[in-house]
């Protein structure tokens, strides 16, 4: 069983792995087949970035199964702990997003 | 059979993180030239459209003009090498297109052409005519001989 704050690195760590590994072998891919890499990962990048965050949570359902009762039932910690393991995925997604960004050389460090 | 597994695994886990270092690495040139092989796409398209029109209204004048030049190149030796050839025939040769087909004088062109002595790279061609047909599509025959240094 894993504490609170295991679970919130774990949700970071493997949203930010999700998109870095999907656009870093998307572009693999796209280099194979005769696409540009760089574009094709930014494209990749910006669609892939919900799901990673969903990938982290272990999927949809359990999530909005907590947020349910939390809302309707008045478990009001267990909401906070669901909205802090969102915004951990978000943040991952959006640091890995941020980084191919700025590999692409769009934008400054 | 367990160590067999582990090498399998860690070659293919080497492969494909060298695949994606590489394409890393190299991204920002394979955008690059991507991006150069569009925009010569859309000059040529644009240039055809141009030339087109041109065209047909150089056939409402009804003058005989020069459309294009084709050079055929006999040549045993790199592809690249004999595509530099033609570059450099073109290069003297590019002022005939759009010429009036009076105006070109045949000997002229073999004149330029024969027995001329091309400097490609750092290797020396020489260039013998086998024959010219002047049409409104010139056509030049060369045979290409690259000299050897003693």
């Amino acid at each position: 069983m894993l504490t609170f704050y295991q679970n919130i690195i774990y949700n970071f760590f493997i949203s930010l792995g999700v998109l870095l590994g999907g656009c870093l072998l998307g572009g693999v891919a796209a280099a194979l087949v005769g696409h540009p890499p760089l574009k094709t990962m930014i494209d990749l990048c910006e669609r892939f970035k919900i799901w990673a965050i969903v990938v982290a949570l272990g999927g949809t359902f359990p999530s909005f199964k907590v947020l349910e009762t939390g809302l309707f039932n008045g478990e009001i910690r267990g909401l906070v702990k669901q909205m802090i393991y969102i915004l951990s995925a978000l943040a991952g997604a959006h640091i890995a997003y941020r980084l191919i960004y700025y590999l692409e050389g769009s934008g400054k460090l | 059979m367990k160590t067999w597994g582990r090498f399998i695994a860690v070659f293919s886990i080497g492969f494909i993180l060298g695949l994606t270092v590489m394409n890393v690495v190299h991204m920002h040139t394979i955008d690059r030239l991507y991006r150069i092989q569009n925009q010569l796409t859309n000059q040529l398209l644009d240039r055809e459209i141009k030339l087109e029109r041109l065209t047909e209204s150089m056939e409402q004048q009804k003058a005989s003009i020069v459309k294009d030049l084709v050079i055929d190149i006999a040549f045993e030796g790199n592809p690249l090498v004999q595509d530099e050839i033609e570059k450099s025939i073109h290069f003297y040769m590019s002022d005939l297109v759009g010429m009036e087909l009076w105006r070109i004088d045949g000997e002229m062109i073999y004149k330029i052409l024969d027995d001329r002595i091309l400097d490609i790279g750092d290797r020396q061609v020489h260039l013998e005519i086998k024959y010219i047909v002047i049409s409104e599509k010139i056509s030049i025959a060369v045979i290409a001989k690259i000299i050897e240094k003693l």
